[in-house]
């Protein structure tokens, strides 16, 4: 159910926050505002229900001989509705922004805490002289959880706010100074409208998956437990991997998909794709020029920040001996480009 | 390694990929693809599953057709949306105004 809320609002900031071409920064980092604290009221809300309906939670998804036992781990970790909600609305806009490292900082600190706790808590040399329950393990990982969504949240704020002030600081951002950065209803109806289809999308799928796991569940405990195992080996083998992709493609194709609408007119709803727009058969160096569709050098930098330094060398010296590069054709929605150099920078 | 159904998870990285094509531009067909995929395979099993009546000697066996099956069925789907979605950018079918500022109803 958490689920739910986390796939919904948060991952239309592909396709808002990642309009890097008709929004200006400080738009976009106010519907990021706006999305991490809407959603940290949500995950509040839902964790404050969890606690209160955790005996029937226990009944549907756990089998009957454990189900007492489970009951105070259930509450234990219903606060992590909270936490997580606030992580992957921050995880989420800060890679709509071109701040992969928000994400990262999260996903370390969460990882260093864990490491720390278990030592001190669970391992057979551990400090504190307490015998480990379950309930034990779900606290550690509650308080794993919390100090990442803090420190997370922290840093995205002050960088945001850095990356504000750069900007307007910059050339041609004259009408952007003085936007207030505050969440806002009128952000939020930016995001709701997209955000509605997500939110379906995504509720829809979860009942029927939850649906067909208790039918599942309900054949008894060995099965439960051997299908649970099987799944935790997938999502680790398969699953991690594809959802790191997943994240960072939509990244690209969201702020090319930006430039292409913004190309086309944004008011234009019956623009026409060519061939060439939607299968790319242009160069790297033809995509990195993007810079002068976005405008300023500053914002093409982040771009270029992703990408592998020979590469962006190499389109520096490309554009060094053809100033007048690049065609003002340029197709800019090229979906297995940005597939491609998801593949150059993670290489 | 290559038992059950580990195979299909090859075309659920695949499709996963492509279906990002569809989020990150139009959340509306992202929909409903993703509605298509679940009402054809994943609603008929979780119905048919309370009546099948699963031991454990054939679990696996129902495992793989309903979970890995579901997986396949998804890959079909998705390719044929991102067909869809080309076929409509080529032809100017009207784009929600998703991405506006203003909220713009639409034909499809």
């Amino acid at each position: 159910m958490v689920e739910v809320l986390n796939e919904g609002l948060p991952r239309v900031s592909y396709l808002i926050i990642g309009d890097k071409s008709s929004r200006s920064v400080s738009s976009r980092v106010q519907l990021s505002n706006t999305l991490i604290a809407f959603q940290a009221i949500l995950g509040l809300i839902m964790s404050i229900v969890f606690v209160s309906c955790a005996q029937q939670f226990a009944n549907t998804f756990v089998p009957e001989p454990t189900r007492s036992a489970s009951l105070t781990y259930v509450r234990i970790a219903a606060f992590s509705a909270l936490t997580s909600t606030v992580e992957v609305a921050v995880g989420y806009s800060t890679r709509a922004l071109d701040k992969p490292d928000v994400p990262l900082l999260i996903n370390g600190v969460k990882t260093a805490a864990n490491i720390v706790l278990d030592m001190l808590f669970l391992s057979p040399f551990r400090v504190a002289k307490i015998k480990p329950t379950v309930n034990t393990q779900a606290a550690i990982r509650l308080s794993c959880d919390a100090l990442a969504a803090l420190s997370g949240l922290t840093y995205y704020l002050l960088k945001s706010r850095r990356h504000v002030t750069e900007y307007r600081e910059g050339p041609g951002s004259d009408a952007d100074t003085g936007k207030s950065l505050r969440p806002s209803l009128k952000a939020w109806s930016i995001l709701a409208r997209p955000g509605f289809f997500t939110f379906i999308e995504s509720a829809f799928r979860n009942i029927i998956y939850l649906w067909l796991v208790s039918g599942v569940v309900k054949m008894g405990e060995t099965y439960a437990t051997a299908w649970g195992i099987f799944n935790t080996i997938r999502w680790g083998l398969v699953m991690v991997p594809v959802q790191a992709l997943e994240a960072s493609a939509s990244t690209f194709i969201g702020h090319y998909w930006g430039v292409w609408r913004k190309r086309v007119g944004i008011e234009n709803h019956r623009a026409k794709a060519k061939n060439k727009d939607l299968i790319c058969r242009y160069s790297i160096q033809e995509l990195q020029s993007t810079d002068f569709i976005f405008g300023s050098s500053s914002h093409s930098s982040e771009l270029h920040r992703h990408l592998s330094s020979s590469i962006y060398l190499r389109t520096l010296r490309h554009r060094h001996r053809n100033p007048d590069f690049p065609p003002t054709d340029i197709p800019l929605y090229p979906p297995l480009c940005s597939l491609h150099i998801c593949f150059r920078s993670s290489g | 390694m290559w038992r059950t159904i580990d195979w299909c998870y090859i075309i659920y990285g695949v499709s996963t990929q492509l279906s990002t094509i569809l989020l990150a531009t139009r959340p509306e067909m992202y929909w409903w693809k993703s509605f298509m995929s679940n009402l054809f395979w994943d609603l008929p099993w979780a119905i048919a599953v309370t009546k099948i009546g699963i031991t454990p000697d054939t679990a696996w066996k129902w495992h793989g057709i309903i979970f890995g099956g579901s997986l396949v069925w998804n890959g079909v789907v998705t390719i044929a949306w991102i067909g869809l979605w080309g076929w409509f950018l080529k032809r100017g079918k009207v784009i929600w105004g998703l991405t506006g500022t203003e909220w713009r109803p639409a034909l499809f």
